[in-house]
């Protein structure tokens, strides 16, 4: 590791033809992935990533560049790079004032790791995928079974010209199915991720995941045999827990202060104005314990907070990063997140929910005489319109559950949407997490709500 | 590859213990320049290389890694240790062929950044002109030199150099209606990034309707538009992948050589064709690449494949290993990707396409390219745009609407493809491009 006087040096060096920021983002990655197929071992892997990012702002041009060498020649090269970069696009050649000295910070995770992946051996992290394979195989219909456990060690150091030097240590563990069922004639294919931000302690003598492998091609077999329906409008009631994926979509993207800038959302100049139901009470949390969108600091080095985005359906704050919080006058909220070194921070999600209301859940199907409720969704688009999957949906009538369905998407406009909540339950429920691509690449997030209804929304 | 020299002699000597084994090195490096609203903007520069390192025992076990200053020995032991713990019957699958081995030690140097600088920018003035209503216009235009190599235990040796380019605008109008669209194009040569192809469809864009319509049949004809076509097969083409085929997971699997479209329609993978700014000699396994036609006049005509699937059915592997397959792959699995895969154009305008509306539907914009089609059964449900056409005429804009069906359906509803291609690159990995003109379908169920 280069020693921190001569980062200093290259961070100066960085900013020499008129920058006014400088960072160096430096990871090392490490990361097991098991696949087994049909219950064989197909493939040990195991992926050591390594490199570092260079970033030098000057107002709101920004210049990102890394490399898979961190030595010191490579940072100089990467920083004469960018000097050159920016003496070609600054009209007048700035001087760079002096960057203040490096000062060691340090935050707690809120993640807590009690097993550490490298202290497993490989020969448990099989046996537990025997033990998930075990769980499933006597299902008739499954045809095809492919489980990867991922876990992954990842580190980070982040130094800057304003004196901040401070890392991280982020944990995970992920278990992929992805399943083929059916019959002869016809077949489903789906794949669902069960995802921790702990260590190999996620998976030991825990009921609940071998239940939700257990139950994983059961629950294919009924969205594949599922009865399909005539899209329209209708109201829509959606289980507490994972389902706060539509607030990802319909609102968190617009949030965020890359869509601000580029004017790609409704929320533009909005603050302090009504935008959404006064059921509507929106946050981003990066600190909440053991979450995946959880760190110590964003990939900017930022401790990560709570940020109360809609209040009572009034729009009280954007999600910034440095830059693009920059662009729109705005300080960063501790968002700059980022998949790895490859890419530049933007304002990306954390644990992003709904916060509970005062509606009781019953309530909110028995007084419906018609509609659908919603028990999972899968993955989705965000942006002024936005579009999710309904993994698995069922008929609302006269105030009961009925029949499963298939093959629908929730769609609308977010802005809309908001509008329309008029339940909020009381319960907020959990989500183990999953990933979110975007500018920065995959990040992982959760996202959260308890159960919700919407009066009116488009089921296509 | 200076990257992988030092595993040569391992390989040469390879440890009892080990088989076989394999590194392969993928290095870019780049230069992105980037203007917002006509001043700099974004910029980016880069350089990275990964190696991929397989040692095979009775089985094979895999390590990437980054770091090049680590003891070639150690990574091969620990790929070889890997290996141990698997089950399956049989070792994976490596290139033995070395007859076409060849060295590319051509030198490839980075354009002057002003040049390109100078180009994004004349870019983005250019469209600046187009129209005041534009409220965000932003330009990127990169240069990336990509440096692939593989040498393994059976005299594999190969390293191939290419210079691609890759431009993209993204614009946004808050006036009189908020709407954005993205347009991007990859070629092997920086002159052939010429203004006029981004042009002609911002005017065309520019120029749709704003006023809102209302839809009221839900099975019409439709035009869709290239891009929406490329939406679609960004996630189709895998319908196509020699393993998803094998393991019923495709709806077309048990269908080679039956008719699944259309007599007009050529679906390819062209891998080493002039102008594509993707372009391979070899894929990750070492296989020379070739363009596979999987569907020729409406039959399916073939599979893409590694070698493993390849050597399953008895076919020749066509040079389509790769890895990022899409959004969740992970890097570490060979798998089957294409590299540019491509509706072949018609000869249809856009205006002839349109002109075939009497009463229907043409679909210009689409979003959620990778949960709306599930490759197994073929059904997909597609959130879009749409403008109605009524007596020929447009009569308004539709959004929030889905178009749904079963690309089995689809394929052999096609009655005209547009001359003008399309293309849009795979998100984040860039890693392949899909292209397809319009097309003109007499049936689409669409809702909302």
């Amino acid at each position: 590791m280069i020693e921190r006087n001569r980062l200093q040096d290259i961070l100066e060096l960085a900013r020499s033809k008129g920058g006014d920021f400088s960072e160096a983002f430096f990871e090392e990655q490490d990361e097991t992935n098991i696949t087994q197929t049909n219950g064989m071992v197909q493939g040990v892997k195991t992926k050591h990533i390594k490199g570092v990012g260079l970033y030098v702002l000057a107002g709101v041009q920004s210049i990102y560049l890394y490399s898979n060498d961190t030595s010191e020649a490579s940072l100089t090269d990467l920083a004469l790079r960018a000097s050159g970069l920016m003496e070609i696009t600054l009209k007048q050649n700035q001087k760079a004032g002096t960057g203040k000295t490096l000062q060691e910070v340090s935050h707690k995770n809120p993640n807590t790791i009690l097993r550490y992946p490298s202290t497993v051996s490989y020969k448990d992290k099989i046996r537990l995928l025997q033990e998930t394979y075990e769980t499933t195989k006597d299902n008739n219909q499954l045809l095809s079974s492919q489980l990867d456990y991922f876990d992954t060690d990842r580190r980070i150091l982040i130094a800057n010209s304003e004196g901040l030097y401070t890392g991280d240590r982020r944990i995970s563990s992920r278990v992929r199915f992805k399943m083929v069922t059916g019959d002869e004639k016809n077949s489903f294919s789906h794949w669902e991720d069960y995802t921790r931000a702990k260590g190999f302690e996620a998976f030991i003598d825990n009921k609940e995941y071998f239940e939700f492998a257990k139950n994983l091609p059961v629950r294919m077999e009924n969205m594949r045999t599922a009865d399909t329906i005539r899209p329209g409008v209708m109201p829509v009631v959606l289980a507490k827990g994972a389902c706060g994926t539509l607030w990802h979509e319909c609102c968190g993207h617009t949030l965020e202060a890359t869509a601000i800038a580029s004017k790609q959302s409704f929320f533009v100049d909005k603050i302090g104005e009504k935008v959404a139901s006064d059921k509507v009470t929106l946050l981003d949390d990066g600190t909440l314990g053991n979450y995946y969108g959880s760190d110590a600091i964003d990939d900017e080095g930022h401790k990560k907070q709570r940020n109360v985005l809609i209040e009572d359906g009034v729009l009280k704050e954007y999600m910034c990063d440095r830059l693009h919080g920059r662009m729109i006058g705005r300080e960063s909220t501790g968002n700059g997140r980022r998949q790895n070194y490859t890419f530049a921070p933007v304002a990306r999600m954390t644990n992003t929910y709904l916060a509970p209301g005062k509606d009781e859940e019953e309530e909110m199907i028995r007084s419906l005489p018609e509609g659908l409720y919603v028990e999972s969704l899968g993955g989705g688009f965000g942006g002024t319109q936005f579009s999710i999957q309904v993994n698995e949906g069922y008929l609302i009538k006269n105030g009961q559950i009925d029949r499963q369905i298939k093959g629908i998407m929730l769609t609308g406009n977010g802005l809309d949407i908001m509008k329309k909540v008029d339940r909020v339950g009381k319960d907020l429920g959990f989500e183990g997490g999953s990933f979110c691509g975007a500018a920065s690449g995959l990040v992982p997030v959760t996202a959260m709500q308890p159960m919700v209804r919407i009066s009116e929304m488009s089921v296509g | 590859m200076k990257e992988i020299n030092k595993y040569r002699d391992c390989l040469c000597m390879l440890s009892n213990e080990y088989k076989e084994a394999e590194v392969e090195a993928e290095k870019k490096d780049a230069v992105c320049v980037g203007l917002i609203n006509q001043k700099p903007g974004k910029m980016e520069s880069f350089n990275k290389t990964a190696l991929f390192v397989r040692v095979s025992g009775d089985k094979t076990g895999m390590v990437y890694l980054q770091d090049l200053e680590k003891d070639p020995g150690e990574v091969l032991r620990e790929a070889y240790e890997n290996s141990n713990y698997v089950t399956t019957a049989r070792r994976e699958a490596f290139q033995k062929q070395a007859e076409d081995n060849f060295c590319d030690d051509s030198t490839l140097e980075h354009t002057e950044t002003v040049i390109l600088y100078n180009k994004a920018k004349e870019l983005s003035h250019e469209v600046g002109k187009l129209s005041d209503q534009f409220s965000y216009i932003e330009v990127k235009l990169t240069e990336t030199i990509q440096e692939y190599g593989i040498v393994n235990s059976y005299g594999v040796d190969k390293s191939c150099k290419k210079k691609y380019y890759e431009a993209s605008i993204n614009l946004t109008c808050c006036e009189p209606v908020h709407r954005s669209m993205v347009k991007e194009i990859t070629k092997d040569c920086l002159d052939d990034i010429r203004t006029e192809l981004f042009l002609e469809e911002i005017r065309e864009w520019l120029d749709l309707p704003v006023m809102t319509g209302r839809l009221t049949k839900n099975d019409v004809p439709a035009v869709l538009h290239g891009t929406v076509v490329c939406n679609i097969l960004l996630t189709a083409w895998q319908m196509f992948a020699g393993p998803e085929y094998l393991s019923r997971g495709s709806a077309f699997s048990g269908l080679l050589g039956k008719k699944i479209g259309s007599e007009l329609v050529n679906l390819v993978d062209c891998q080493n064709c002039e102008g594509y700014g993707y372009q391979k000699d070899f894929d990750c396994e070492g296989t020379k690449t070739k363009n596979t036609y999987v569907i020729k006049n409406g039959r399916m005509n073939g599979l893409l494949h590694n070698l493993d699937s390849a050597g399953k059915m008895g076919e020749l592997a066509t040079g389509n290993a790769g890895r990022d397959v899409n959004l969740i792959s992970d890097q570490t699995q060979i798998r089957v990707i294409p590299t540019n895969f491509c509706l072949e154009a018609g000869d249809k305008t856009q205006e002839q396409l349109l002109s075939m509306l009497d009463e229907g539907i043409y679909i210009y914009e689409s979003y959620d390219m990778f949960h709306s089609l599930n490759i197994a059964s073929g059904d997909f449900a597609i959130p879009c745009k749409g403008i109605v056409y009524s007596k020929g005429r447009p009569t308004g804009v539709v959004e929030g609407i889905t178009m749904s069906g079963n690309m089995k359906e689809l394929l052999l509803s096609i009655e005209a493809i547009g001359s003008r291609m399309d293309s849009v690159s795979m998100v984040m990995s860039k890693s392949f491009q899909v292209l397809a003109p319009g097309i003109y379908v007499n049936n689409l169920h669409v809702t909302g």
